[in-house]
């Protein structure tokens, strides 16, 4: 390998690194006191008797590991959307993945409150991941029709589907606002879900969401090289031997899935999807077989320390950590402007 | 003679162009490998449509476009990319990768999507680097570059393709003289030596005159002359085609026709 | 003879004035904390005109007996039925659903401020409108501009429960079912706190109210429900966390280990629910070892109940005091009333 690339893999390691530190520190942290020592204690005779077990094994555990899940999935998707439109500024839900999702979730609050899907005897899915799920996947495959049918959708197939992202995420982010209004007991609820939130998931949300999250994301990080070469324009990817409606609907759908199941489990989280990727682009380069990666780790490092933050700054109470999510996006874009500015050729 | 396998390019009656216009015009034309073919005409006649149409990068309305006698329409992306490489002429660098990386991506009709790059790819790219004189950049982000770096790095990636057809859509516009000399150098030494077969478009057309083999003429969409430099660069036809008066002389070095305006 | 007649027909059309007149209101005591306040009469009608001071700090002028009344949040409603001022009422909102009389009002609104018709408001001709404090603020003085006269009343707390009745039963002619509301009321809360007392010595029970389960939220000290945990005598494991409708973490739950769940019933659910709903707590992670669920101390009470600043809060109260101290409403044990 030359040995720039041999650098920047170097790189990883200190990533690898700050999550396991993130991931170590959130279970540590939270609104009850868990010293290393139990924890360490709790991790090797694993056990129903103490409390201290049961928050370790059965709460804490599994939500720091989700965290760190739709962080890095919220991360990749980010990465590829960014990649495939070519656009610094896309995030996963620039297709409307996050409108449909907040609109499904909504449909089930209202008429499904709490009753639970059964797919096998052992598992059960609740209505509101399953139609946040396919709520995000059927309004994401209306963009791509409205693209599909649209006369300039040939010629300009990016910018259309951002249009209609745009369109039908205005449209059921009405529909949403609509159905609050009409259902003022239900606001609240509905509203805290908007916002995102960790709180009482479960291992279950992991074995949902786990999967699909791990499937897309490892089917993006293979189309690393597509992914590079779309970055230079469809032409040229073109002449460089790539199919690009092919890679391209591929890649969009892998990310949409990642998204989805994302969004489903936890919420529209908001910032992160848009600010992982170009901090790793800062660390690694933009090559996507490293920013792949790199942005899984970076995106659930960031995740897991903002829901600890969230869950210990006004304990025992909690903030949404969509909330905080977006707190921290404002130093972010304030760097990226000013980083930019110096930029200048 | 219908040397059709011979023949690595041919356009049958071709016509192309875009929604509204049609910008190619019942164009025929056979290239021929270890020749530089090249391209003239003023802007607007369909150079870059011709190069663009041999990589289906334009709809094809009329006739036949054949690589190694296929049609490209029964040809996948990555199969013409492996026969073809295409220096474009237009391309703004996004992402700050290396000058290296943008080449090792010349690699990827051979290697796939999964499959890492491999030694012989490096190999391809080091001497790529080297025929553009790049090794001393090829750390560099390419959105760092000097307009003329870029313009070497581009082709640099075409040459690491390792295609037996090159195209090259303005390969030496806004490069000093010094880099448009080696350029074309190197892509007539190219041609000579490995056969493969070059088309190139140019605005230079003392440039095109000392380098090339085969020179074709478009006007408005039309082949208006096709042959050698004699044949092609005479005063009446430039006059025509460029709308300016011009004088041939030949070179005082190499006797082939010199271009030069009158005001 | 007949002045003798005369004087016994004086005297019956004096008993059948007077007997008439007095089933009116009598002020027998008028509380002083309303400076502004009202005038003592003892007959309804000559109970206007009447000066109100609502919870805006104004004083509006009734000048008589309002009949088309419209009453813009659901607890006021609900007074305006208890005060006998019922058949004064023309419109409310969709979320007025107690009494059943309220079916035959005209609905001028949903439960939010914000979906207010104002037109069908203007075209029931109102002479009177009730709204709710500073959560319909901006309404209020939509109102004012058409000029339509209104009374605000916050509705948050016990303590806005009384004030609530007595300037809707005063400002509707009906001052003294208002106080004698209030003092039933008083008097029923009283009677719940008596009965729970003697089950508060060794340990008041520790309730979790659960808002919504993702994420997990609750009711605080400050808010309605958190009032009523706290009239009852027992401690809510939140009350250390002064936000209404706080979102809380599980594991502190887990840790304090609440004795009693309880849960709104909502209009949807059945009452085979509390069966399902126990079973779903006890396969959260980490609930199963908490006393309550332990326990099947888990208990469902109907939303209206306690969420509405109203008369029925002694209802919510029972409820409450019902699942907190089982052993207080046990048949055997002395009690004034049963349920």
């Amino acid at each position: 390998m030359q040995p720039r690339q041999l650098i920047l893999v170097w790189r990883m390691i200190p990533l690898v690194g700050f999550l396991l530190a993130a991931i170590i520190v959130g279970i540590h942290l939270g609104a009850v006191e868990l010293s290393f020592e139990q924890i360490w204690q709790g991790l090797l005779n694993p056990s129903d008797a103490s409390y201290v077990d049961t928050i370790l094994w059965q709460i804490r555990m599994p939500r720091v590991i989700l965290a760190a899940c739709v962080g890095g999935g919220l991360a990749v998707a980010g990465a590829a959307f960014q990649g495939v439109f070519r656009n610094p500024l896309a995030d996963p839900f620039v297709i409307g993945a996050s409108s449909g999702a907040a609109l499904g979730a909504t449909l089930a609050l209202l008429w499904m409150a709490g009753s639970v899907t059964v797919i096998t005897a052992t598992w059960q899915i609740p209505w509101l991941i399953l139609s946040a799920f396919i709520g995000a996947i059927l309004v994401v495959c209306a963009v791509f029709m409205i693209a599909a049918l649209s006369n300039i959708g040939r010629n300009a197939p990016l910018l259309t589907l951002i249009l209609a992202g745009m369109a039908l995420s205005s449209f059921t982010g009405a529909l949403v606002s609509l159905i609050m209004f009409l259902n003022h007991e239900m606001l609240t609820a509905i509203f805290s879900w908007l916002l995102g939130s960790f709180s009482g998931r479960h291992w279950n949300e992991i074995m949902m969401a786990g999967p699909v999250i791990l499937g897309s994301g490892c089917l993006l990080w293979l189309m690393s090289r597509p992914l590079d070469l779309l970055s230079f324009g469809d032409e040229t990817a073109m002449t460089l031997g790539l199919s690009i409606s092919k890679f391209r609907m591929l890649i969009l759908i892998a990310a949409t899935m990642c998204t989805a199941a994302c969004v489903a489990v936890s919420g529209v989280i908001g910032f992160l999807g848009l600010m992982a990727p170009h901090m790793t682009r800062i660390i690694l380069g933009p090559r996507h077989g490293l920013l792949i990666p790199g942005s899984c780790l970076l995106g659930a490092t960031m995740m897991v320390v903002a829901d600890t933050l969230a869950r210990t700054i006004i304990a025992p109470a909690e903030i949404p950590v969509g909330i905080v999510t977006a707190m921290m996006g404002c130093p972010f874009f304030l760097f990226l402007l000013v980083s930019r500015g110096q930029q200048t050729k | 003679m219908n040397q059709t396998a011979m023949n690595q390019i041919e356009l049958d009656q071709v016509s192309c162009g875009y929604a509204d216009r049609e910008v190619l015009k019942q164009v025929s034309l056979c290239v021929e490998p270890g020749k530089v073919l090249v391209l003239l005409g003023p802007n607007g006649s369909g150079k870059t449509t011709l190069l663009r149409a041999l990589f289906h990068l334009v709809d094809v309305k009329e006739g036949h476009v054949l690589i190694e006698g296929q049609e490209i329409s029964r040809l996948s992306r990555k199969e013409i990319a492996q026969k073809l490489a295409l220096s474009p002429q237009m391309e703004l660098p996004q992402w700050p990768m290396t000058v290296e990386e943008t080449v090792q991506l010349g690699r990827s009709s051979h290697r796939g999507w999964v499959q890492p790059f491999r030694s012989d790819d490096a190999a391809h790219v080091e001497t790529a680097l080297q025929q553009t004189g790049l090794t001393e950049l090829r750390q560099r982000k390419i959105t760092e570059l000097s307009g003329g770096e870029w313009r070497r790095t581009l082709i640099a990636r075409a040459l690491a393709q390792q295609t037996k057809v090159l195209c090259l859509d303005e390969p030496t516009t806004g490069l000093d003289l010094k880099y448009q000399v080696e350029v074309l150098s190197l892509i007539r030494d190219l041609a000579h030596e490995r056969n493969l077969t070059v088309m190139l478009t140019i605005h230079d057309l003392n440039l095109a005159s000392c380098f090339a083999d085969q020179f074709v003429l478009l006007d408005q969409g039309r082949i208006a002359a096709m042959g050698t430099g004699e044949e092609v660069l005479t005063e009446a036809r430039l006059t025509k085609v460029y709308q300016t008066k011009v004088k041939v002389v030949p070179h005082p070095e190499y006797q082939t026709p010199l271009i030069v305006p009158i005001l | 003879m007949k002045p003798f007649y005369c004087k016994l027909i004086l005297i019956l059309l004096a008993l059948v004035v007077s007997t008439s007149c007095g089933s009116g209101t009598s002020e027998t005591s008028s509380h002083s904390d309303k400076p502004a306040s009202v005038v003592t009469e003892s007959q309804s009608v000559t109970a206007f005109p009447v000066v109100i001071k609502d919870d805006r700090g104004l004083e509006v002028s009734i000048p008589q007996k309002p009949l088309r009344i419209v009453s813009l949040l659901p607890s006021h409603t609900e007074i305006l039925y208890a005060v006998g001022a019922g058949k004064q009422l023309v419109g409310c909102t969709t979320f007025c659903n107690y009494p059943a009389e309220t079916k035959q009002l005209e609905k001028v609104a949903l439960s939010n401020p914000g979906s207010v018709s104002l037109e069908t408001l203007v075209a029931l001709e109102p002479d009177l409108v009730f709204l709710g404090g500073d959560y319909q603020r901006l309404l209020a003085e939509q109102l004012t501009k058409l000029k339509i006269p209104l009374l605000s009343f916050e509705s948050q707390s016990v303590a806005d429960i009384e004030r609530s009745i007595r300037g809707i039963s005063r400002s509707t002619g009906h001052a003294q079912v208002g106080e004698e509301l209030i003092e039933k009321i008083k008097k029923e809360i009283a009677a719940i706190q008596k009965r729970v007392e003697p089950f508060q010595k060794q340990r008041r029970p520790r309730v979790f109210y659960q808002v919504w389960d993702q994420p997990l939220m609750t009711a605080g000290p400050t808010s309605f429900i958190g009032e009523l945990i706290d009239l009852i005598g027992a401690e809510n494991v939140f009350e250390d966390v002064k936000i209404a409708y706080p979102q809380v973490s599980e594991e502190t739950l887990i840790v304090r280990n609440p004795d009693v769940i309880l849960m709104p019933l909502t209009k949807k659910a059945g009452a085979s629910d509390l069966s399902e709903t126990i079973s779903e707590l006890r396969e959260r992670p980490g609930w199963k070892k908490m006393s309550a669920v332990k326990n099947q101390r888990i208990y469902l009470i109907e939303d209206d109940l306690i969420s509405r600043p109203g008369p029925r809060v002694v209802l919510g109260l029972q409820k409450i005091a019902q699942a907190l101290y089982p052993e207080a409403y046990q048949p055997h044990s002395s009690s004034e009333r049963t349920q």
